[in-house]
């Protein structure tokens, strides 16, 4: 079965990040640590080695799994929505549309609550305007969802450079570069509740649609003819991608392609079939963004920003994908 | 595709890095300004030509080397480096010749010392040009400037414009100490007074010899001494090649972030929470670029294994006429302040009285016991081991 | 079972695309519509079905109507027996997933119409007739008494087009009312029990097969030609038309012109 494959795979890639790292910890330590995190006995060994351990580590582990899991089921969402495998968060503009929504906290110096709300606000502006854009009788065609989401993302990306032009140089406007690169550099346990909180209510509300997400993908006339009121349930669903789109964005900035690239690798893999679909993508969107994250840290002395890492993975896998699917996937539409 | 713009974090840094470093050379070379007596009184030298220069044209070579000639000392200058400004104003002591200056080094002005002691400062235009220094060339013109000060190290473009304009500027470099001497040269000559631009230049070099000197006589083993350039939002620390880099070993400290087992990269380098907890600095020096404060590390669980948390000699930096960080005329100062904080048990001055004979020469101005302690962070270092030597 | 009450619909105000029409479905029988390109056929029976609302009259059914589309291609390659119990999606709780019911529902539909054997296949990877088929057999799962189709047997080649309307026909002798539209008035001769023949906004007029299925009704309604003949072999008669404009003879591409008066020899 592929959910407890996908989960398991995500524990031992879990494991092995959190015992990698530029501070030395034996693998045996970091062990003994974790389980007496679990059994509440204390760790005989440095403090140090604890703190780095569960204060550093963990929950940058932990913050890399709800951000690459929210992020590829979001694609899912999304892909299921438009009923086209070629949208992602970024492609569709909820990505840039909730960048902006966080820049404009952080230039009006607003709490961490805020960003999280400004961040939703704008990513649902966004996927409103690609959808009204995009609502015909024959639903829209790829070129023109893709379009859509191109202007609507680079409007949102010019306000946001506007905000930047604007932002007082020497607190915000670094602050809102580093956060656009995207980065888990600066995981606390207080940034893993900010995300946790938006990104497992919207995953918790697309598993409880998943089935109608099936239904839904099939098309508007199609729905309404198995007796289903499309809208209510895509709406439904988009309010749960800007949601998780926001959580993840929130606290780790643009990261690209995880939304485009896992929903197709898994649909590879178990079919689309939105019951599997949507645990698994979590899953291997978890485990993947943790992988990447893992390697941004230990491969050079400095931060490689994740959002450059994973289109460097992302673009090549995601053109190889294309040529090799292009008719097992979807058909000529 | 939708994304980010380009970082220009480390750009900025550079940037009012470099500015401190003008100001503070300026301020130097105003060493033998006419001091008055207490009180916040600011001599202004107005435009007077020393006895000693020449009058007739004045050849200005800028570190690009092209040469600018000037019939005479320039009289209206725009500075748009950030820290050219306020050089500008301690060479001159005074703001009258500074007709327009970037936003940044305006914002400086008014949130730093400077604006108290040269109010004058407070109303010259700052919309000369935008944060990445290209000009408005029609701003700069209805300013009728004759004198343009502008970055010579970034590519012609935000120079070109300006020449093109029919105005006449000189290109500065980023770097170092000795490119704060430049500036300080530069503009007592354009402002035809040479002898104070010495005069400040050669206060900078005693007492760099003197710090030196100084900083290979200390025994024992040497502290551990990390800058943090930025700490809120990701950590940046000072590494192989920076200023800060500099005067940590000339004090007798090391550097962890430079030298074997250092950052790879030289510069600002970003580094995760477990490198910095891996180089375990003995004390943590945190810079004048973003918010952070000590009890920011005190107060987290996180940073808690660090000797310096743990010794509590995690310090602020301090902020005088400019920040102290980078390099200025009033490094020499921050050379004090950092080997006293390194070494508490041997170095002897008081630093106090130094910033107040520093402040009479280069700005003739007498800071209040208020304003000492504004400078030198009491209020927030005091939660820090040792800091007691700094107060009055 | 289902009843058309006055119902008028208009894409915009004013622009009437049928008014009035009124009429009902009997259990176990078919009820074809008629009538040339944009008069309103689909646009009647999705209001039939419930999927478009008229802007006059009202559609009494006291049972839920299925839906059959036109079979199009679908972006996801779902296996034909998850299309299928897709169909059991008006019974199955928002959040809910198919139960043993449901499935057993779905099998019994493909059961039902046939293909079984296709319950694996990727539905892209049919042939259109047997799309068409799966999309009949999911409005077969859900289990309602009333079958709406639009245009079943477009598309298909003659021995699927045979398969579509067999079933088609079965489906309401087993008790389904069914209502559909079609090209072909010969389609409607093989399956139905009434005809609704649709020529214009106050044209639209119900009434039995054989009444409606005319020559005369025919000619009228489409402007060609249409004819009744024998089918050898076959028991039925059947309506043909030879394509030329009634109002006279239009010659065909061929040169093959019927009137033996132009060129005879060649």
């Amino acid at each position: 079965m592929a959910v407890p494959t996908a989960a398991a795979a995500l524990l031992v890639v879990g494991v092995v990040s959190i015992a990698l790292g530029r501070y030395p910890v034996p693998v045996g330590h970091v062990v003994e640590v974790l389980v007496g995190q679990l059994t509440g006995n204390a760790y005989p060994g440095p403090a140090t080695e604890q703190d780095v351990v569960t204060l550093v580590r963990l929950p940058r582990v932990l913050l890399g799994a709800l951000v690459g899991g929210g992020l590829a089921v979001g694609g899912v969402a999304l892909q299921a929505a438009f009923r086209n495998p070629l949208v992602s968060p970024q492609v569709i503009g909820v990505s840039s549309g909730a960048s902006f929504g966080g820049a404009l906290a952080l230039v009006l110096g607003l709490g961490t609550g805020y960003l999280v709300a400004s961040a939703f606000v704008f990513g649902m502006a966004a996927l409103g305007v690609v959808f009204l854009v995009t609502a015909g009788r024959g639903g829209a065609s790829m070129l023109m969802i893709v379009l859509g989401g191109v202007v609507t993302g680079s409007f949102f990306t010019a306000l946001v450079s506007l905000l930047t032009y604007l932002a007082d140089p020497y607190s915000t406007l670094p602050a809102i570069v580093f956060w656009l690169l995207g980065s888990l550099a600066t995981a606390t346990f207080g940034k893993v509740l900010v995300a946790a909180v938006p990104v497992l209510v919207g995953f918790a509300v697309l598993l409880a649609l998943r089935w109608r997400i099936n239904v839904l993908s099939l098309g508007d006339e199609d729905a309404a003819a198995v007796g289903i009121r499309p809208r209510p349930v895509r709406w439904t669903l988009l309010t749960a991608v800007a949601l998780i789109v926001a959580g993840a964005v929130a606290v780790s900035g643009v990261i690209g392609w995880v939304g485009l690239v896992i929903p197709h690798l898994v649909r590879m893999w178990v079919g689309p079939d939105h019951r599997v679909l949507l645990p698994v993508s979590f899953l291997v969107g978890a485990a993947f963004l943790v992988t990447v994250d893992t390697l941004a840290r230990t491969l050079s002395g400095g931060e490689i920003p994740l959002g450059v890492l994973t289109a460097l993975v992302g673009a090549p896998a995601f053109f190889v994908l294309l040529r090799r699917n292009r008719d097992r996937i979807w058909d000529r539409a | 595709m939708p994304g980010g713009r380009p970082a220009r974090a480390g750009d900025l840094s550079r940037r009012t890095v470099l500015g401190s470093a003008v100001a503070g050379g300026a301020v130097l070379l105003a060493g033998c300004g006419s001091g008055t007596g207490g009180g916040s009184v600011v001599t202004s030298a107005g435009g007077a030509t020393d006895a000693a220069t020449p009058a007739g044209p004045i050849a200005l070579t800028d570190q690009r080397g092209s040469v600018v000639t000037l019939e005479r000392p320039a009289g209206r200058i725009v500075t748009i480096p950030q820290p050219a400004a306020s050089i500008l104003v301690a060479v001159d002591q005074s703001a009258d010749h500074l007709v327009g200056m970037q936003n940044a080094s305006w914002v400086a002005v008014r949130d730093g010392i400077l604006g108290a002691m040269f109010p004058a400062a407070l109303a010259v235009r700052h919309d000369v040009a935008d944060d990445t220094f290209t000009p408005n060339v029609e701003a700069v013109l209805a300013l009728q400037p004759d004198l343009v000060v502008q970055w010579g190290d970034q590519g012609t473009g935000i120079i070109a414009p300006l020449e093109n304009a029919g105005l006449k500027v000189v290109g500065l470099k980023y770097g170092t100490q000795d490119d704060v001497t430049t500036w300080i040269s530069l503009f007592a000559k354009a402002l035809g007074r040479t002898e104070r631009g010495d005069q400040l230049n050669a206060a900078t070099l005693k007492a760099t010899q003197q710090m030196t000197a100084l900083g290979k006589t200390t025994t024992g083993a040497k502290p551990r001494v990390v800058y943090l350039n930025r700490f809120v939002g990701g950590l940046k620390v000072a590494g192989t090649g920076t200023y800060n880099d500099g005067y940590i070993a000339m004090v007798g400290a090391q550097n962890p972030a430079s030298g074997p087992g250092g950052a790879s990269g030289k510069g600002m380098v970003g580094v995760d929470p477990e490198q910095l907890l891996a180089w375990d600095p003995d004390i943590v020096l945190l810079g004048n670029f973003d918010a952070a404060l000590p009890k920011d590390l005190y107060d987290s669980t996180v940073w808690r294994g660090l000797t310096a948390v743990r010794e509590k000699r995690v310090y602020k930096v301090p902020l005088g006429g400019y920040r102290w960080d980078p390099p200025s005329h009033e490094s020499p100062l921050m050379w004090r302040w950092l080997g006293m904080v390194a070494f508490p048990d041997e170095a002897r001055y008081d630093l106090r009285a130094d910033v107040v004979s520093s402040y009479q020469r280069f700005y003739g101005y007498q800071p209040t016991t208020a304003e000492l302690d504004a400078i030198l962070r009491t209020a927030t270092n005091d939660g820090s081991a040792d800091y007691q030597q700094f107060h009055a | 079972m289902l009843d058309l009450v006055g119902i008028g619909f208009a894409y915009a105000p004013g622009d009437w695309v049928f008014r009035d029409v009124t009429f009902g479905l009997e259990p176990g029988t078919v009820t074809s519509v008629l009538g040339p390109n944009g008069r309103g056929k689909t646009t009647l029976v999705r209001c039939a079905a419930g999927l478009l609302t008229p802007q006059e009259g009202s559609v009494r059914r006291d049972v839920p109507a299925g839906f059959v589309p036109q079979a199009r291609g679908t972006a996801f390659a779902y296996p034909v027996r998850e299309m299928v119990v897709m169909g059991r999606a008006a019974t199955v709780g928002v959040f809910a997933v198919p139960g043993r019911r449901d499935q057993a529902a779905a099998d019994a539909a493909m059961d039902r119409v046939g293909i079984t054997e296709l319950a694996d296949r990727a539905f892209p990877t049919l042939s259109g007739g047997e799309q068409q088929l799966v999309l009949v057999a999911r409005a077969v799962a859900s289990g309602h008494p009333v079958m709406v189709l639009d245009e079943p047997a477009t598309g298909l080649d003659l021995g699927n087009q045979g398969l579509v309307l067999g079933l088609v026909r079965s489906l309401a002798d087993d008790g389904l009312t069914v209502l559909l539209t079609t090209h072909h008035p010969d389609h409607a001769m093989v399956v139905s029990d009434a005809v609704v023949l649709m020529g214009g906004p106050s044209e639209v007029r119900h009434g039995p097969a054989e009444a409606l299925l005319s020559e005369g009704e025919l000619t009228a309604l489409y402007d060609v030609p249409v004819h009744e003949v024998d089918v050898p072999g076959a028991g039925r008669r059947a309506l043909v038309t030879g394509y030329g404009s009634s109002a006279g003879r239009l010659p065909l591409s061929s040169g093959r012109a019927p009137d033996p008066s132009a060129r005879g020899r060649r």
